[in-house]
């Protein structure tokens, strides 16, 4: 991945801004992985005025249950799981400041929306590849929510992980208008 | 008669369902390379080619290939002319499902109710379906049922007047809509049948058909281009 841009959290607008749909990024250093047990824990935090476990202004979100570490590795498989059971979080985490959320398939209108109005992006890692993007993985803790197991919230050390944008702040999906040509050019031949 | 080790049961689960989450099958290797090949969009094909790459690495590194172990489900197909030596055949099942979460380091992602939650910390209990069937051999299927898959299941009770036309048309929708939600290329099974609940509990399960063969009672033509992990 020659043409990758690279993103290294946290991010700012200026770096969010000019990230469009298609576009293949690597991501190098610190990100957090959660998934709904620790977003709804998060979300309730925040409902409540307090601060969250860690600073996540400018973070990058990864939407992953690893599996245990087996001796001598960071962590286990540790591929992205559907972003739809995020959706009811996700707009409440971009208010807050998250810049970018890694998952696969699509999100929900209320999400799209949320990524334009508070700059962010939601980026998709390709579902099925949880033996790879282990090793993009250096290192692996849980920061918080120890008791949901596999879905707590982890700090993550990345080295070159890939991610394409799939929905960016201008609001264009890559997954509509990716069908879009598609159907055409299949139509066509 | 004839008479199985219960604990042979026990052995056989808990192989199978480490070798279903780290060894990729055969038929399925070929079928994402063949799609690798035939995908028409270049970006298609280069994620097709990554996880065939991936599945070589999972084996390589006897690591799961995808972080959803999934829910284990273990068909048991029975035969009324055979014995245990030993009682509690559904613990068996589940001994062997939490020794193979032990041993090959797989998820806990099951939790004890679905409101209440709480996970059960060692994928259990299995889904089992058992079918008796005549004859002296008991045969185990396990597979590894990805949530991400599950998500998408869809169950529709149809009028008579819908027929194969709307079978078809379901198909075609559900598929749709699942989109990319869950993990391609996918393993499509469609079951059917007089009651809902009958329909999700068939024998073996459709998506535990080989690659390339048909049900038993195929009522509509079968092209499988591609697959993954039921």
């Amino acid at each position: 991945m020659s043409d990758a841009i690279e993103l290294r959290p946290p991010l700012k607008d200026a770096d969010v801004a000019s990230l469009k749909i298609g576009d293949r990024v690597v991501i190098r250093g610190t990100i957090y992985g959660a998934r709904d047990a620790a977003h709804k824990k998060m979300v309730e935090l925040l409902d409540h005025g307090q601060p969250l476990p860690v600073d996540l202004h400018g973070g990058i979100l990864y939407y992953v249950g690893p599996t245990p570490a087996p001796p001598g590795r960071a962590i286990g498989a540790a591929g992205p799981t559907t972003s739809l059971r995020m959706d009811a979080y996700a707009p409440r985490m971009y208010e807050y400041g998250v810049k970018a959320t890694i998952g696969k398939g699509y999100r929900n209108q209320a999400v799209i929306d949320s990524l334009v109005k508070h700059k962010a992006v939601y980026l998709i890692a390709v579902g099925g590849l949880g033996a790879t993007l282990s090793g993009c993985i250096k290192a692996a803790k849980v920061i918080a929510y120890p008791e949901l197991g596999t879905e707590a919230l982890w700090e993550f050390h990345v080295e070159d992980f890939p991610a394409i944008v799939a929905n960016d702040s201008q609001g264009r999906d890559a997954y509509k208008e990716g069908q879009e040509v598609w159907a055409k050019k299949l139509a066509v031949a | 008669m004839r008479t199985i080790s219960t604990d042979q049961v026990r052995q056989t689960v808990r192989d199978l369902y480490k070798q279903a989450c780290v060894v990729i099958n055969p038929e399925l290797k070929a079928a994402f390379a063949k799609a690798a090949q035939e995908e028409p969009s270049p970006q298609g094909r280069e994620i097709l080619s990554m996880l065939v790459a991936n599945s070589e690495l999972a084996q390589r590194e006897n690591l799961p290939m995808c972080q959803d172990t999934g829910i284990a489900v273990v068909f048991l197909e029975l035969g009324e002319d055979v014995r245990f030596d030993q009682p509690g055949l559904l613990e068996a099942v589940n001994q062997g499902v939490r020794e193979a979460h032990k041993e090959q380091y797989l998820r806990a992602s099951l939790v004890k109710d679905p409101l209440r939650r709480g996970n059960t910390g060692d994928n259990t209990p299995a889904m089992v379906h058992l079918d008796l069937v005549p004859g002296d051999h008991l045969k185990i299927v396990v597979g590894a049922k990805g949530t991400g898959a599950e998500n998408m299941s869809k169950t529709k009770i149809m009028s008579p007047s819908a027929g194969v036309e709307g079978a078809k048309q379901f198909l075609l929708e559900t598929v749709k809509a699942a989109g990319p939600n869950a993990c391609p290329p996918l393993v499509l099974g469609m079951g059917s049948a007089v009651t809902s609940r009958r329909s999700r509990s068939s024998r073996s399960g459709p998506c535990t058909v080989p690659w390339g063969r048909r049900t038993r009672t195929p009522t509509m033509p079968i092209s499988r281009r591609n697959g993954s992990r039921p």
